[in-house]
């Protein structure tokens, strides 16, 4: 039963996820992102079964062996490694992408994303389109990328 | 941005989360708990800075120190891990020591777990005062951190090599 | 033969010396040695240059038959982490060990102070993270690793922080991402249903007789999706045109020649070890996939209009010849060495070759701040031959070795490939191939035409003065020169002494072949690997 809550809980977050990365806007995408990313946590975790155990790790103090629970009492902690690993990964690369985005609103019109009053639309009645990602294949501005980073922020 | 309530509780709150992030890195050795959890936590002392205290004030203060605090962590994690070499004859296996006048263990793996700890600390911090730092602050740390650098901005006019 | 001695131990080197000399230039401030040289360079030259040494010491002795297995802490796999080093990691080890040590003297002439900021730091955790893939035992590791890989190379692909660079790297970032959940599902579905990690204990087993029947294609399948996209293989190769062309030149190199050929790696890695039977039960679709990356790369080649977005395009189609190579070593009695040592040896030349030729165009894109070898509004490329008659000479040459011209690297590759697909008897493979290969000479010759012939490029900053129109950014010398000298040298030898050459993609190919020998050499704790038999 927990298992097809479980189930179903994966499928809502993918399909959300999925939904709000197809909107092709920064934000969304972060946030579309961060939930297939717990989706797939969620499919580690349920990956081993869902069985009721304690904390894999021996009483203190340090009991005799033959009050020790038994091997089938703990849970199996390998998942849990995994899914501490997956979410570090995903911490630090949505905040990665945080800051990215960041610098996006002020490579357009040099303030940082949480110095504009209204998040949407933009200061002073704009649309928030620098923030949708359709036009990534035109053409640069700059003929050499990395050439003339220097001059732009000095 | 500084709030006032936050001001009056900073220094108890401070000092309390600054210990129960070495409680938990130390807590770490034979339970739950370590250097990952301990770095965030200190971490949150950091940010609790810098919301009460504003950003460029945390960044003149400890701005500078974090990412050479990572490089430290990183140093001290790698010293750790091959500090049992030429004992074992494995790299990671963890040294003991048991210090004769305090009663405490001490071990290689919790050196190991500083390490994390100042890295996890120093880049969730950085991190946290990138996001809230204005473009012009930033600018100016940036400008700071390349200070000492040997070829100027006016390379073009030097000429070809023939 | 196995040695997992004290030696073995030296394996851990390559993810210790990176993260070293990282940690050593966050810690250090950064302050001049020499005019051309800081801290933060010297540390990841030196670095470079230990890896290396190291390497070359492991292509040694892995060479002699002996694969180095570190049992990490001393706990045995499956329940430690293990390290193996075969043939095969140590030749892409030796490969990546050149790469990065060319890459730096190119990184230390042309970065400016901006894009220096990070890089050196960076690179070194890219080249941990490289390497730790290559001689990751199980799955978790090497995710992990290729975690490390490519968050270090989602910072690496903004360095300089342009809109058009943000806006790649969003792509990039979103892609390599997903690729990454995807492999996380994979370790799910293996941990889930084998509850095993370790690449030799999965292969034991998948041994058993009474497996689920979806549970093989559903492990190869998910594995081949996350690796296909982090390799740039056909339909899932777009992250790589919409970004590397707006890195800046330096890290385009190191990427051309790092970071797709770690996805390459996985695949060559994993499908002939665990599941030999699905590669010839979906070779169709593979071989299918591979023709239709060399056809998509070479004409997106053929298609950039600048000198980088046109050889990075053009990366794809050199994944579909590797990728060919692996689809068609699968038949129905096993995976043939045969068939993967020219798919290795061709991965060894693209490595080599693909990051001289970026390095080449990516230091003209810097000398006349444009690559346009179609002259457009902004200006265009041409006339360099009269002032860098050296840089002319040695992209030529890698031009030669790109296109498969003997006697460089590139022929004995891809003849190889070729005689391979003849005996196949895969007709429209070979002519697919052979096409691309016709195109990719035109394309390479156009490349060159642009840049270095005809006559010098309208000036384009009218307030400047209009003396040397062709000295429009900061220049470049003999440390950008020397390293891709140094990789067509390379190419050369690989190409005259192809013998050689063939004997170690053999030797690699036999490597991964043989399963039963890579399963004794990770020595899994006794018990469980009698129990599956």
């Amino acid at each position: 039963m927990s298992v097809l809550l479980l189930a179903l809980l994966v499928t809502l977050l993918l399909g959300s996820g999925t939904y709000l990365i197809l909107r092709q806007h920064a934000m969304k995408l972060i946030l579309g992102l961060g939930l297939i990313s717990h989706a797939f946590n969620l499919i580690i975790f349920s990956a081993t079964g869902l069985t009721a155990g304690t904390v894999p790790i021996l009483p203190l103090p340090p009991r005799k062996a033959d009050e020790w629970p038994g091997a089938g009492h703990f849970a199996d902690p390998l998942p849990h490694a995994l899914i501490l690993t997956a979410i570090v990964i995903g911490f630090g690369v949505t905040a990665y992408l945080i800051a990215l985005v960041q610098r996006l609103h002020e490579v357009r019109d040099g303030t940082a994303y949480h110095e504009v009053e209204h998040f949407s639309p933009g200061r002073s009645g704009e649309p928030d389109d620098y923030m949708y990602l359709e036009d990534t294949l035109s053409e640069p501005r700059s003929a050499a990328p990395g050439a003339d980073a220097t001059g732009a922020t000095r | 941005m500084t709030e006032l309530y936050l001001k009056y509780v900073l220094n108890g709150l401070t000092a309390a989360l600054i210990l129960l992030a070495f409680f938990f890195l130390l807590r770490g050795h034979l339970l739950p708990g370590g250097g990952f959890v301990g770095g965030l936590m200190a971490a949150a002392v950091v940010e609790l800075a810098i919301i009460s205290q504003g950003a460029v004030t945390v960044q003149r203060r400890v701005g500078r120190l974090l990412l050479p605090v990572s490089g430290l962590g990183l140093l001290t994690a790698v010293l750790a891990i091959i500090f049992g070499w030429p004992q074992s004859g494995t790299v990671f296996a963890p040294v003991y020591f048991h210090l004769p006048w305090l009663e405490v263990e001490f071990s290689t793996a919790l050196a190991f777990d500083f390490g994390v700890f100042l890295v996890v600390m120093s880049v969730t911090s950085l991190f946290l005062l990138d996001l809230t730092l204005t473009r012009s602050a930033r600018l100016e740390q940036l400008l700071d951190m390349e200070d000492m650098e040997d070829r100027s901005v006016g390379q073009e006019q030097v000429p070809p090599p023939s | 033969m196995t040695d997992s001695s004290n030696l073995a131990n030296l394996l851990a080197l390559f993810a210790i010396i990176p993260l070293c000399a990282a940690g050593g230039s966050l810690l250090i401030p950064r302050f001049q040695l020499l005019p051309r040289l800081h801290t933060h360079s010297l540390a990841a030259l030196l670095a470079g240059i230990v890896n290396l040494i190291l390497a070359l010491w492991l292509m040694a002795r892995t060479v002699q038959g002996t694969n180095l297995v570190l049992h990490v802490g001393g706990h045995h796999g499956p329940f430690g982490i293990v390290l193996v080093a075969d043939v095969f990691s140590a030749l892409l080890l030796l490969l990546t060990a050149v790469i990065y040590l060319g890459t730096v003297p190119f990184a230390i002439d042309v970065l400016d102070q901006r894009d220096r900021m990070g890089f050196y730091p960076l690179s070194l955790f890219l080249l941990m993270g490289v390497n730790g893939t290559f001689l990751a035992g199980d799955l978790f590791n090497l995710y992990v690793f290729f975690e490390i890989l490519v968050i270090t190379s989602f910072v690496l692909v903004t360095l300089g922080g342009q809109r058009d660079q943000i806006r790649g790297g969003l792509r990039f970032v979103v892609l390599n991402l997903l690729g990454s959940m995807v492999f996380l599902g994979a370790v799910a579905v293996a941990y889930g249903t084998l509850g095993t990690l370790n690449f030799a204990h999965i292969a034991v087993l998948l041994r058993q007789p009474n497996l689920p029947a979806w549970l093989v294609p559903m492990m190869a399948g998910l594995l081949f999706v996350a690796f296909a996209g982090k390799s740039a293989l056909f339909p899932l190769h777009f992250w790589l045109p919409c970004s590397y062309h707006t890195t800046h030149p330096v890290v385009n190199a190191l990427f051309g020649g790092l970071l797709t050929k770690v996805g390459l790696y996985s695949l060559f890695r994993l499908f002939p070890l665990l599941f030999p039977e699905q590669l010839a039960a979906w070779q169709p679709a593979f071989l299918a996939l591979a023709g239709a990356s060399m056809v998509v790369g070479t004409l997106g080649g053929l298609s950039g209009d600048t000198l980088r977005r046109a050889l990075s395009f053009q990366i794809v189609s050199h994944i579909g010849f590797i990728f060919a190579g692996l689809a068609l070593a699968g038949t129905r009695n096993g995976v043939l060495a045969v068939g993967l040592a020219p798919a290795i040896l061709y991965l060894a030349h693209h490595m080599v070759v693909k990051t001289a030729v970026l390095m080449a165009g990516g230091a003209i894109e810097l000398e006349l701040q444009t690559g346009r070898v179609v002259p457009g509004p902004d200006g265009g490329t041409g006339g360099l031959l009269a002032h860098r008659q050296w840089l002319a000479i040695w992209f030529f040459l890698t031009a030669l070795s790109l296109a498969g011209i003997p006697p460089f690297s590139g022929f004995t590759g891809k003849l190889g490939l070729l005689l391979l697909m003849i005996s196949m008897e895969q007709w429209l493979l070979l002519a697919v191939a052979v096409l691309s290969s016709f195109v990719t000479l035109y394309m390479i010759m156009r490349l060159w035409q642009g840049a270095f012939w005809g006559a010098p490029p309208p000036v384009r900053n009218t307030d400047g003065p209009a003396a040397a129109p062709t000295r429009l950014g900061p220049g470049f010398g003999m440390l950008t020169l020397t390293p891709i000298a140094v990789l067509v040298g390379c190419s050369l030898l690989m190409g005259v002494f192809g013998e050689s050459a063939w004997s170690v993609a053999n030797q690699a190919a036999a490597t991964l072949t043989d399963v039963e020998a890579y399963i004794d050499s990770v020595a899994l704790a006794g018990h469980l690997a009698d129990a599956s038999h």
